[in-house]
């Protein structure tokens, strides 16, 4: 195996992710080349130090607040049906109240054109009638010419 | 305690049987953060919001027995939101210089060369924040949680081949810029 092969694999190596036979050939290389012996310390020691970072301890206060915002949510959580149930009725109320009042009005309103228009008919009945009379008035002078 | 039953029991509304599961792997999930972002505070809040997430989504997880991967999954999807639109507004990495965290919430060792090891910690951790995030996530969850190639790939979604590309670009890079600071520390002693 030619060292930039190894180099190349050294990583998988110490992660333990390569088959039995390449992971052999990169031991026996190992103990034969310094240069690459060398940089698999490197990274061994690199990789240790990543093992042992230093932990935060257990934070019993954020335990504590993560729990308390669950249990917030979920008291909102079984409010929120409720409350969509009252809106939803108060609106369908609210629509229905309106739509009414709107037809009560079309009905007022209708009766009123409805009056206006039979004051309407009586008014064209009575200016026919005048014509009429008047036709008359014109005949008769007419006829005693 | 049977750790399905907890999620079982969890998913029929069980609220209160949700606090095992944060005390199994709350510390885990906030040091992860952690490494990612280095900074107490967003640790927190973050660690708060992937468990109120997992809880809220817990309906959509198949009671599999990897309840640790799906939590892993959130925390890296929020992690890594978190981390783009710090970017975004430009106060990630450039004001923010995490050279000194806060000791106390750290476990303590006792011994002589805790000095040095204090000091050996805060390279590296600086060190990590200037790889790029899909390497610095990759080599953590790595190393530093000890996850096989085959469990990073199901938490990232990534090919086991982009997997091993980016952890082994990730330790040349740690290599190059540790290598970097410590020079630049020894000219400063010296110069002291």
């Amino acid at each position: 195996m030619k060292c930039n092969d190894v180099k190349a694999l050294l990583s998988k190596f110490i992660d333990n992710e390569l088959d039995n036979k390449t992971y052999n050939m990169i031991k026996i290389h190992l103990k034969e080349c310094d240069d690459c012996r060398n940089h698999y310390n490197e990274i061994l020691s690199l990789n240790n130090n990543l093992k042992n970072l230093k932990s935060l301890e257990y934070n019993k206060k954020l335990e504590n607040s993560i729990m308390q915002k669950i249990k917030d949510k979920q008291k909102k959580s079984s409010f929120i049906p409720y409350l969509i149930y009252t809106l939803t009725f108060i609106i369908i109320f609210t629509i229905s109240l309106v739509f009414n009042l709107n037809n009560l009005n079309n009905k007022k309103s209708q009766t009123k054109i409805i009056e206006k228009m039979s004051i309407l008919n009586y008014d064209n009945v009575k200016l026919l009638n005048l014509q009429e009379n008047s036709f008359n008035i014109l005949g008769e002078a007419n006829e005693n010419k | 305690v049977d750790e399905i039953k907890v999620i079982e029991s969890v998913k029929n509304g069980n609220t209160n049987m949700y606090n095992i599961l944060v005390k199994s792997y709350m510390k885990k999930i906030q040091n992860f953060i952690y490494s990612m972002v280095n900074d107490l505070d967003d640790s927190e809040s973050l660690t708060q919001d992937t468990f109120i997430k997992a809880y809220e989504s817990i309906n959509k997880y198949e009671n599999n027995g990897n309840f640790q991967g799906y939590l892993f999954k959130i925390a890296k999807n929020i992690t890594l939101n978190f981390i783009k639109k710090s970017k975004r507004i430009k106060i990630f990495s450039s004001f923010r210089k995490p050279i000194e965290y806060e000791r106390e919430h750290f476990t303590q060792e006792s011994g002589e060369s805790k000095l040095i090891e204090n000091e050996k910690e805060i390279i590296l951790r600086n060190a990590l924040l200037k790889l790029k995030e899909e390497k610095r996530l990759a080599l953590i969850l790595k190393t530093y949680m000890n996850m096989s190639y085959k469990e990073i790939s199901e938490i990232t979604g990534w090919s086991i081949s982009k997997i091993e590309t980016l952890i082994s670009r990730a330790r040349a890079d740690l290599i190059n810029i540790i290598k970097m600071q410590e020079n630049k520390n020894k000219i400063v002693n010296k110069v002291r």
